[in-house]
């Protein structure tokens, strides 16, 4: 695609966006909300387990954190610190479980994220419970249209990194370490260093989603910012949109984000059918998603 | 100083002596040659050399640095790279992007993308691959893959350069293209090499020096010619000393 009409699009998406608040009704604002919501998640996950070939099937961790961490802090910090300490405190923590977690491969990776994350959401269910708090609820909250902004703000910096990481050398060393990781070693691709900074990077996003959606949602469950369907809807997204480069998870998300509005309105019961058969088509035919299918499988040189 | 020193190096795999106490210089741009049967242990030396593998005992010293206990990518930056025998493109990206991200990282690292890209293409032309820049690695011939492997090795930019079987299972007139291709690069970029390979006339012709194993162990060095007619060797190879 070229460099100009990049740009346009680019221009003309986030002026759509902007304007929403101000011209929708909030069944659309709150779909849209949950838009980004889905693109700055989705976008985050590409970096190492798109780029790198690390499935992570435990996504939702760093955005179960980050929502605890805006309730623990909610009335305690002021929001503007909360947000960005939720996703530093997610990145640290990818940072610390990274040298050890990131050691398997394959689908042994995939089932440890996956129990990591049952076991952080036990955690906190414990440690609620000794605390004597059932479920929080946060008075107060900023209005929808403020978060609106602030998660726009996260899809568009989560976007950004994605693209950068991708055109960068983590990006091209994260690509041959996903296709053979002892060659790359072997070309002198520092392997461990850029596995463990991949998964940092891809955790500071969803920590600062999750701080926002607690604030949305206005009361705190466990089972529910740990749920493992927002770890699967992710990777869906990642998959129907494809993962090489940023473009993916916006067609990704954007694709299911309107499948589950038309089809939780008029055909519930067929949500999670039709998002199952999607998931099977997509993984048996084409692998490389949506923008892979169209762009014919090349990648962008450089 | 020799460029690259084996002291008395072994490896054993549980009960299996893969080598036992070998030890080999390799003066500066050298081209050493490494023989020996199936399991002899030659495949073990690059693997330890290289990092892959840790030696169980003695050291191994490059421009007098011990390598023993650095990882593969710290040793490539230091100016060693490898080819594997069984061939490991990655499968997915171009043929230029494999070489490409050869140049970005190695130990000559490219500074930017565009240098990198650019130093793939002169690579590529080397090793005569320049018109299948922008096919998918997993779509070349075994000979094409042969020599994308060597071409990965050089644009890391290495001192030390180690070919292992890069022409098994070559035609003749391939045998002969890729003798002329690893002196042309060797004349190019200065290397050193030190390769193995099975095609006794081959490696014959390109050596200065032969070193050969047999079993885990180095039973004879020296020139092509003596080589040929070493007593150890004859003993080895033919079954009897004559």
């Amino acid at each position: 695609m070229n460099g100009g009409r990049t740009l346009a699009a680019i221009a003309v998406v986030l002026t759509v966006a902007l304007l929403i608040p101000w011209t929708v009704g909030p069944y659309y604002l709150t779909a849209a909300l949950s838009l980004w919501m889905w693109v700055a998640l989705t976008q985050s996950w590409i970096i190492l387990s798109g780029m790198g070939g690390y499935i992570s099937l435990g996504h939702v961790v760093f955005y179960g954190l980050g929502a605890y961490i805006s309730v623990v802090s909610w009335k305690v910090l002021p929001l503007y610190l909360t947000i960005p300490l939720a996703g530093l405190a997610t990145g640290m923590f990818a940072l610390c479980i990274g040298p050890p977690v990131l050691r398997v491969r394959g689908p042994y990776f995939v089932i440890l994220t996956f129990g990591l994350a049952e076991l952080i959401k036990f955690i906190v269910i414990n440690a609620e419970t000794a605390l004597g708090q059932a479920s929080r609820l946060l008075f107060g909250t900023p209005d929808v249209s403020d978060l609106y902004f602030v998660m726009l703000g996260l899809a568009a910096a989560s976007s950004l990194m994605a693209c950068l990481a991708r055109r960068s050398r983590l990006g091209r060393g994260l690509l041959a370490i996903r296709e053979d990781e002892e060659a790359a070693e072997t070309i002198g691709i520092p392997v461990a260093k850029y596995k463990v900074f991949a998964y940092a990077a891809s955790a500071v996003i969803p920590g600062m989603v999750g701080a926002v959606m607690a604030l949305r949602s206005t009361y705190f469950e466990p089972l529910q910012v740990f749920s493992p369907a927002i770890s699967f809807t992710v990777v869906t997204m990642a998959i129907i949109g494809g993962s090489d480069d940023a473009r993916g998870p916006l067609v990704g998300a954007g694709f299911l984000v309107v499948l589950s509005e038309l089809l939780w309105a008029n055909a519930p019961q067929l949500y999670m059918i039709i998002l199952g058969g999607l998931l099977v088509g997509f993984v048996l035919f084409a692998p490389q998603g949506i923008v892979g299918r169209m762009t014919g499988r090349q990648r962008a040189p450089g | 100083m020799s460029l690259l020193e084996i002291q008395e190096i072994s490896k054993s795999f549980g009960g299996l002596q893969a080598l036992r106490t070998v030890s080999v210089a390799v003066e500066p741009h050298e081209i050493v040659g490494i023989m020996g049967a199936n399991g002899a242990g030659k495949t073990t030396l690059f693997g330890l050399i290289a990092g892959h593998q840790r030696p169980s005992g003695g050291d191994i010293l490059f421009e007098g640095r011990r390598l023993n206990r650095l990882r593969p990518d710290q040793i490539c930056r230091l100016g060693i790279a490898r080819t594997f025998q069984i061939v490991r493109p990655f499968r997915g990206l171009t043929v230029l992007d494999n070489v490409a991200t050869a140049a970005l990282f190695g130990s000559v690292t490219a500074s930017t993308q565009a240098a990198a890209g650019a130093r793939a293409r002169e690579v590529l032309a080397d090793v005569g691959l320049a018109d299948r820049a922008d096919d998918a690695a997993g779509a070349l011939t075994l000979s094409e893959q042969k020599r994308l492997e060597v071409a990965k090795a050089v644009a890391t930019g290495p001192k030390l350069l180690m070919l292992d079987e890069v022409m098994a299972g070559l035609t003749p007139s391939e045998v002969e293209a890729m003798l002329e291709r690893i002196r042309a690069l060797k004349a190019k970029h200065g290397l050193t090499l030190l390769v193995i390979e099975h095609m006794m006339r081959a490696l014959m012709d390109l050596s200065d020096r032969i070193v050969v194993l047999h079993h885990g162990e180095l039973i004879a060095e020296g020139q092509p010619k003596h080589i040929a007619d070493h007593p150890r060797v004859l003993e080895a190879y033919v079954g009897k000393t004559p």
